[in-house]
């Protein structure tokens, strides 16, 4: 049946594609992997419910990181949240290569969140400074201060030139 | 630090394979029409000024039917229209505090012990009455001030169960202030009590709602009255708020106590809008979903409310923002917007200028940053094509 239905086909060759796109935006901005796999589907079944058309690939990646964006602002800064206690759920692991890395993706969490956006999509996922505005919705400038302010956030928890 | 370091922990994130068939198992689900619910769309937007305004009128319809019973019954007491099994001190003692009968008994017992000593009815009597006129100010400073009125009561406060009208005392409202490193700080509160949905499970006594938003503690430190009485000092712990720059708003908790208090620095100002922004966490702080735009004109009769419905691009206009700090704004103010701030269940204000400024008013400091007249007349356009009067 899977086979068969072309848009379920298209979300399957589409999750294959930007799955670690979505899940590393949606784990990096929550704080544990129920939310971070709640905000996957979310994304993924809007995704599939709106079945929106794009001209290029680039234009349904930057849909879908903006949608991931969005759930993950839901998430931190919806009313229930800001109202619970979340450090008694799981927390988000994964398997670094050292301890640098390890150290460097902790630092990165404590940062705000809206630096935390920015300093994924441009570092991590490697969009440019106009991507990265067009996405979070804000001017390119705003950017590059939320990237000058990260960089020495973690300039100086991790005392190291990055 | 190479961008390659970053990339090579991002490759470390990918999802398991159970949730990736999870998602292809609800799509065809969805496709195949057996679950009709879809997935959450949009933000949470609360129109909880509107909610103010409505729920207000209950509160003091109810407070003023407070008034009437109990100030009817204090009415009907003088003029010995009461039950006879029911004292007038009896009937009074209902609406005091414990501290207040505690301070009562033992005032009783010094003037038995002092009637006992003259042994003289006369004495007796000439002490009871002065006691009814103390109990009749009690309960008028329970319900009719506006402190009482706009203070916390619990009908069934009492320990035995007895319906026990208890007036709570807020610390923080008698230490109001405090140094640390040489920073003076100041209690602050909002009006959200009584006004709003959205605060009325937990601002009951003025506090920070929720401990999540308690960082590191600071200090110990010993606090004043207001009123100066050195005799009355207080312990408290003094704790940064997270991700909140602590220059400017930190977290009292009075030893004893469980609740969190915000103060503000006396004087803070950051060097610019997207400091200041970054400083208070405005993103976070604010609900972010809804707001009001509040015309400012000369005229009372004339001034207009505006409510924008979805406010995301509005928030995101804000939030973006950025502009040098100015002594003062030039031109006339077109828009004055409140965002909502559960952190202290109130508002802070932002004034717009045309000419490219905007005063920002936040937990009692005031300061004012050039953003530019193209940005301040992004936001102005938009609340003027948005906003709809409520």
């Amino acid at each position: 049946m899977r086979r068969n239905d072309p848009a379920i086909q298209d979300l399957e060759m589409t999750m294959s594609k930007y799955k670690r796109t979505v899940y590393g935006i949606a784990v990096t901005q929550l704080n544990n992997r129920h939310e971070a796999d709640d905000v996957f589907q979310e994304v993924f079944l809007l995704y599939f419910s709106k079945r929106p058309v794009f001209q290029t690939e680039e234009q349904k990646r930057a849909w879908l990181i903006r949608a991931t964006v969005n759930k993950c602002r839901q998430y931190n800064f919806g009313k229930w949240n800001l109202h619970v206690d979340r450090t008694a759920e799981p927390e988000i692991s994964a398997e670094f290569e050292s301890q640098a890395d390890k150290e460097l993706y902790a630092a990165v969490k404590e940062l705000p969140p809206k630096l935390r956006e920015a300093v994924y999509l441009h570092w991590f996922i490697g969009m440019n400074v106009g991507e990265t505005a067009d996405i979070l919705g804000v001017r390119a400038n705003t950017v590059s201060m939320r990237l000058a302010k990260a960089k020495k956030l973690l300039q100086k928890r991790l005392e190291e030139e990055i | 630090m190479k961008r390659e370091r970053f990339e090579r922990i991002e490759r470390q994130f990918a999802p398991s394979d159970e949730l990736v068939e999870q998602v292809l198992a609800k799509a065809e689900k969805l496709s195949a029409g057996e679950v009709t619910e879809k997935p959450m769309e949009g933000g949470i937007f609360m129109k909880n000024n509107i909610i103010r305004k409505s729920r207000a009128i209950p509160i003091v319809t109810a407070a003023a039917s407070l008034v009437l019973v109990f100030g009817g019954a204090a009415c009907f007491g003088k003029m010995g229209t009461e039950k006879p099994e029911v004292s007038p001190h009896e009937n009074a003692s209902e609406s005091m505090t414990v501290t207040q009968k505690q301070e009562e008994q033992a005032e009783n017992k010094e003037k038995e012990s002092t009637a006992d000593k003259s042994d003289d009815p006369q004495a007796s009597s000439a002490a009871e009455k002065p006691k009814d006129e103390s109990e009749t100010k009690s309960r008028e400073w329970v319900f009719l001030t506006e402190e009482g009125k706009d203070a916390a009561w619990h009908p069934d406060a009492g320990e035995d169960g007895s319906a026990e009208a208890a007036v709570r005392n807020i610390d923080a409202e008698v230490y109001t202030n405090f140094e640390l490193d040489g920073r003076g700080y100041h209690y602050v509160t909002g009006k959200g009590e009584n006004y709003s949905e959205l605060y009325e499970d937990y601002t009951f006594n003025r506090n920070i709602p929720n401990d999540s938003y308690i960082g590191e503690e600071l200090a110990h430190i010993d606090m004043v009255p207001w009123f100066g009485d050195a005799e009355l000092t207080k312990g408290a712990e003094v704790y940064s708020l997270r991700n909140i720059d602590s220059d400017h708003l930190l977290a009292v908790k009075f030893d004893g106590s469980e609740l969190y208090y915000l103060y503000a620095a006396d004087s803070f100002a950051a060097d610019s809008f997207e400091s200041f922004a970054e400083a208070v966490q405005l993103r976070a702080v604010t609900f972010g979903g809804e707001c009001v735009n509040r015309s400012q004109t000369y005229h009372a009769s004339r001034e207009q409310y505006l409510m924008i419905d979805d406010s995301t691009e509005f928030n995101e206009l804000v939030f973006s923002l950025s502009g040098e700090l100015v002594s003062q704004p030039t031109g006339e103010m077109a828009w004055q917007t409140f965002l909502d701030v559960p952190l202290f269940g109130g508002s802070l204000s932002f004034k717009w200028y045309a000419d490219g400024y905007v005063t920002v008013n936040a937990f009692g400091n005031e300061a004012t940053y050039n953003i530019g007249a193209d940005a301040a007349g992004q936001i102005i356009d938009h609340i003027s094509a948005n906003g709809h009067t409520i």
